[in-house]
C-alpha cells in the first residue's frame, strides 16, 4: 500500500485523479479506464465488496453497479404478500430525489404500487437496475413480482425459478415479453407446474432449458406428449441445444406404475452442430417413500430412440439409470447418432457387457466415457481400449466384475488418457501396477518384442496390447519370449493428470497365481514362500514415477503408507488435489506437516479418512484453512 | 534466439524468444515478421514496467500454455495466487496498474489474471471510505446521493 501523501487530489468529479507525487503528472493510468479490465476485476469481487464499490465514487458507481445486478438473486419476502391493493389509491415514492420511471418498461399502476411498498429491496431496485440483470435466480417469488420481473428485466437472459408455483398465464406473459432475451429457464423443486412447456414456445431464443425435482402435472404422461408438447416447443425454439428433465414428479396419483410416467429429458434442436441430452430417470408418482431404484420410472426404449432421431447431430449422449434400454437398442444407436463423442451409460441394468463391448465397436472416436455403476467383464475395457484409441476419460466407479488384469488393459492402452476414475469398485488390488500377460500366444495378440531394459522409460513404439482374458491353462514355452522381462509403461502415462483409484485390497487368487506363474516363466527368482509380500510398494511407486502430469489421485488401501505413494509420484509438488482413503496407519501431525509443506505445497483440496484423526484434521485446519475438503 | 524488445523511453531489453512468446501480441507479431532480427518496439511500456514484465515471464516460461475457460464465475478462484506471484506483485500501487495495463497490452493472460486478482484483493472486504483511502479516490456523491445508494444496494451487502 502505498504511504499518505500530503496533497490534496483535485476534486474534478467523476474522475479518478489519485496524485501520487509532487513530481509525477496528476493522471496517473488506471486499469479502471478499460471496461475489460472493469470485467476481470469485478469478476474476483463477492456482492459484499461490489455493494461497497458502488459507493466508492461517482465513477466506481457507474463501472461496478452493471456487476452488482448482472447476477441477481431475488428471495419472497413474506412480508410482501397481499400489500398490493390497499395502496392503489396514493403512489408513495420512497425516497424523494428518484421517481419512477416513466420511459421504457411500463408497470401497471398495480404494480408500480406493489413495488413501492415491497419491502423487498432488490425487487425495488430493479426498477433502475432492472435492464443490468442478466441473470436471475428467483426463489419463492408470487406471481405479481414475477410480473414486475417480466417487465423491468428487459435484458433477462437466464432465469433459474425455485420453488412455487407458476401458472401458465404467468409464465406465458414472463416470456412473451422477454422473448428475444430469455437463453436458459430453469425450474427446480417447483411446486406445481401444469402446462410448462406452452409458455416456452415464446422464448425464440431458448438455448437450455432444465426441470429438476418439480412436480408437474399430467400432461406430460400423456401418450402425445411429445408431438402436442415437446416437438411444437422444439420447432418454435431452433436454437435449443439442450433439454434436462430429472426427477419429475408427476402429480396425477393415477398413473400406472411402470407405465411410461416420465419426463425423460433429452436435447439438441437441429440448429449447430452437436448437442447435448441427458435423460434421467425420474421417480414415479406420488409415493411418499420413493426409493429410486424400485421404482424408477422408465421410458420405453422406443421412445428413447425415437427422440434421438430428431437430434442426429448429438455428440454427447447421456442415457443414465435407465432400466429399459437394452443391447439391441444400444447397437442402434450408431445409426441414430453417429457423431457421438461423449457418452454417458450409467446404472444401466438392462445392457451387459457384450452391449456395451457392441457400443465401442461402434464409436471408436469416443473421447469420454461414463459407464459406472454397471456390471462389466475385463472383456469391455479389453474392447474399449482396442477400439477407442482417443479416448481421455474414462468413468467405471463402482463397476463389478472388472479386474486388476482390466485396469491393466486400460492402462497399458489408452495412450491418450486423461482422467480415470475407478472407484469403489471391490477386489483390485497392488496388482494393477503390474503387467500381467496371460494371452494365448496363438491369437498373436501380443506383437513385437518386449521393450529391453534400457528402453523401458523411453518413449515406446506403439505398445502391443495386453490382453488378459481367456488365460490359457499354460504358456507355451514359444510364447515365454514374448513376456515383458520388466512391466512395460503406461501408455497413459505422459497424459493422465486425474486419477482415482479404489481402495487397494488384496489380491485375489486368481490374478495372484498368474502373477506368480509369469514370474517364474521369466526366470524371476521368487523367494520360497509363496505367500512374500509382493513388494507393492516398489510396483506403486515405479508407476507413479512415471506419472508426468498427475494433479488430482485418489489412493488407499489397509497396506499402503503414504509417503511410499508421494516419493513415487513423479512430481508430488504439482499435485491440486489428493483423497486418501486408507491407509496401513494412521496419519500424524509429522505426516501432514510433510505433506502440506514438503510434499505437496500446490495442494488446495485434501480428503483423508476423519475417523480418528481428529488431531491431524485440527493441525491440517490451522496450518492450511480451507485446504481439507469434505465429502459430500 | 534472442529477440529485442524497444521500451518507450528506448531501452533495448534483450530476452529469449521462448520467453518473449509468453506475450501473445509479441508472438503474434513475431509470427508476421518472421525470421527478421529488427527489434520490436513497445511505445505503450515503460523501461522500468518492462523488467517487471519480463521478469514474470522468464519465471513462467515453462507454464503451460493456459486455455481460456469461461470465466463466468471465477469468484472462488480469486484466493490462489502463488507465493512468488504475490511477491511479485508488491510493488507500489501505480507499478501495480502499471503491471496490469501492458499485460493488457501485450496479452499476457496469466499476468493480467494475477494482477487484476491482487487490485481485487485490495477491494475486497473494504468499505467504501476504506477503498477511497487505498486507491486515493474522492468521493463526489453529496452526502444524500450517498445515503440513497447506500438504501439502495443495502440488499447486497447483508449476503
Amino acid at each position: 500500500m502505498e504511504p499518505p501523501f500530503p496533497i490534496t487530489p483535485l476534486r474534478v468529479p467523476g474522475s479518478l485523479k489519485p496524485a501520487l507525487t509532487q513530481t509525477q503528472p496528476t493522471s496517473t493510468r488506471t486499469p479502471f479506464m478499460l471496461p475489460e479490465l472493469d470485467r476481470l476485476i469485478a469478476s474476483h469481487l463477492d456482492r459484499p465488496t461490489l455493494a461497497s464499490a458502488t459507493r466508492v465514487s461517482k465513477q466506481w458507481h457507474s463501472i461496478f453497479t452493471p456487476f452488482l445486478w448482472k447476477r441477481l438473486s431475488l428471495q419472497h419476502l413474506a412480508e410482501d404478500d397481499d400489500d398490493s391493493d390497499e395502496d392503489f389509491a396514493s403512489i408513495p415514492t420512497a425516497s424523494g430525489t428518484i421517481t419512477a420511471n416513466t420511459v421504457g418498461p411500463k408497470l401497471t399502476l398495480a404494480q408500480h404500487a406493489f413495488l413501492n411498498s415491497s419491502r423487498n429491496k432488490a425487487l425495488k431496485g430493479l426498477r433502475h437496475f432492472g435492464p443490468l440483470v442478466h441473470e436471475l435466480t428467483a426463489t419463492g417469488i408470487t406471481d405479481q413480482e414475477m410480473g414486475v420481473i417480466s417487465v423491468l428485466c428487459t435484458n433477462l437472459r437466464v432465469l433459474e425459478l425455485i420453488g412455487g408455483r407458476y401458472s401458465v398465464d404467468n409464465l406465458t406473459e414472463l416470456f412473451q415479453r422477454r422473448q428475444g432475451s430469455i437463453q436458459t429457464v430453469r425450474f427446480r423443486s417447483c411446486v406445481l407446474l401444469q402446462d410448462v412447456f406452452r409458455p416456452l414456445v415464446h422464448l425464440s431464443n431458448l438455448r437450455e432449458f432444465e426441470l429438476y425435482g418439480s412436480f408437474v402435472g399430467n400432461t406430460i404422461t400423456s401418450p402425445y406428449f411429445f408431438e402436442r408438447e415437446l416437438i411444437p416447443m422444439l420447432g418454435a425454439c431452433p436454437r435449443l441445444r439442450s433439454i434436462l428433465l430429472e426427477k419429475v414428479y408427476i402429480v396425477d396419483q393415477q398413473i400406472e406404475r411402470g407405465g411410461w410416467d416420465t419426463g425423460g429429458g433429452w436435447g439438441g434442436g437441429g440448429g449447430g452442430g452437436g448437442g447435448y441430452a441427458a435423460l434421467s430417470a425420474p421417480a414415479s408418482a406420488g409415493e411418499q417413500d420413493t426409493n429410486d431404484d424400485a421404482n424408477c420410472g422408465e421410458i420405453p426404449e422406443s421412445v428413447i430412440m425415437t427422440m434421438l432421431t430428431y437430434t442426429p447431430k448429438l455428440d454427447q449422449l447421456a442415457l443414465n439409470w435407465s432400466r429399459e434400454l437394452t443391447d439391441f437398442s444400444l447397437s442402434s444407436l450408431q445409426y441414430i447418432c453417429p457423431h457421438l463423442t461423449q457418452l454417458s451409460l450409467s446404472h444401466s441394468m438392462m445392457v451387459t457387457a457384450e452391449g456395451f463391448m457392441a457400443v465401442f465397436r461402434s464409436y471408436p472416436s469416443l473421447i469420454s466415457v461414463d459407464i459406472g455403476y454397471n456390471i462389466l467383464s475385463d472383456a469391455v475395457l479389453e474392447e474399449l481400449a482396442r477400439s477407442c484409441r482417443s479416448l481421455r476419460q474414462l468413468n467405471i466407479n463402482s463397476c463389478q466384475n472388472v479386474s486388476d488384469l482390466g485396469i491393466q488393459a486400460i492402462l497399458l492402452n489408452c495412450t491418450h488418457l486423461e482422467s480415470f476414475s475407478l472407484r469403489f469398485i471391490t477386489g483390485l488390488s497392488c496388482l494393477l501396477f503390474n503387467d500381467i500377460v496371460t494371452t494365448d500366444s496363438s491369437m498373436g495378440l501380443v506383437s513385437g518384442s518386449p521393450p529391453s531394459f534400457s528402453k523401458l522409460f523411453s518413449s515406446s513404439p506403439p505398445s502391443p496390447f495386453s490382453f488378459s482374458s481367456s488365460p490359457p491353462s499354460s504358456l507355451s514355452f514359444a510364447s515365454r519370449s514374448r513376456l515383458p522381462f520388466s512391466p512395460r509403461p503406461w501408455a497413459c502415462r505422459e497424459t493422465l493428470h486425474t486419477f482415482h483409484l479404489p481402495d487397494l485390497a488384496s489380491p485375489n487368487k486368481t490374478t495372484l497365481a498368474k502373477y506368480y506363474h509369469q514370474q517364474t516363466l521369466l526366470g524371476h527368482r521368487l523367494d520360497s514362500d509363496p505367500l512374500q509380500p509382493l513388494r507393492s510398494d516398489e510396483m506403486i511407486q515405479s508407476r507413479l514415477q512415471q506419472l508426468d502430469k498427475v494433479k488430482n489421485l485418489t489412493i488407499g488401501g489397509h497396506s499402503l503408507d503414504l509417503t511410499i505413494v508421494l516419493d513415487g509420484l513423479h512430481r508430488p509438488y504439482e499435485l491440486e488435489s489428493l483423497r486418501i482413503t486408507k491407509l496401513k496407519r494412521t496419519m500424524t501431525c509429522q505426516d501432514a506437516q510433510w505433506l502440506v509443506d514438503v510434499a505437496a505445497p500446490n495442494l488446495q483440496k485434501l480428503f483423508i479418512p476423519m475417523f480418528g484423526n481428529r488431531s491431524v484434521t485440527e493441525w491440517i485446519e490451522a496450518r492450511r484453512p480451507g485446504l481439507l475438503a469434505h465429502e459430500k | 534466439m534472442p529477440v529485442i524488445l524497444v521500451s518507450s523511453d528506448n531501452q533495448d531489453f534483450k530476452v529469449d524468444k521462448e520467453v518473449a512468446e509468453r506475450s501473445i501480441l509479441i508472438k503474434n507479431m513475431l509470427e508476421d515478421v518472421g525470421e527478421s532480427d529488427s527489434p520490436i518496439p513497445l511505445p505503450n511500456v515503460t523501461a522500468a514496467v518492462l523488467t517487471k514484465v519480463i521478469e514474470y515471464c522468464e519465471h513462467h516460461r515453462n507454464d503451460p500454455v493456459q486455455v481460456p475457460e469461461e470465466t463466468d464465475d471465477p469468484r472462488k478462484r480469486s484466493n490462489d495466487i502463488e507465493e512468488w506471484d504475490m511477491k511479485f506483485m508488491q510493488v507500489d500501487q501505480e507499478m501495480l496498474f502499471e503491471i496490469i495495463l501492458a499485460a493488457n497490452y501485450l496479452d499476457i493472460k496469466p499476468l493480467l489474471d494475477v494482477g487484476c486478482k491482487t487490485v481485487a484483493n485490495i477491494i475486497k472486504g473494504k468499505t467504501p471510505e476504506e477503498i477511497r483511502k487505498a486507491f486515493n479516490i474522492v468521493n463526489d456523491f453529496t452526502p444524500e446521493e450517498e445515503a440513497q445508494i447506500k438504501k439502495e444496494n443495502e440488499w447486497a451487502e447483508d449476503r
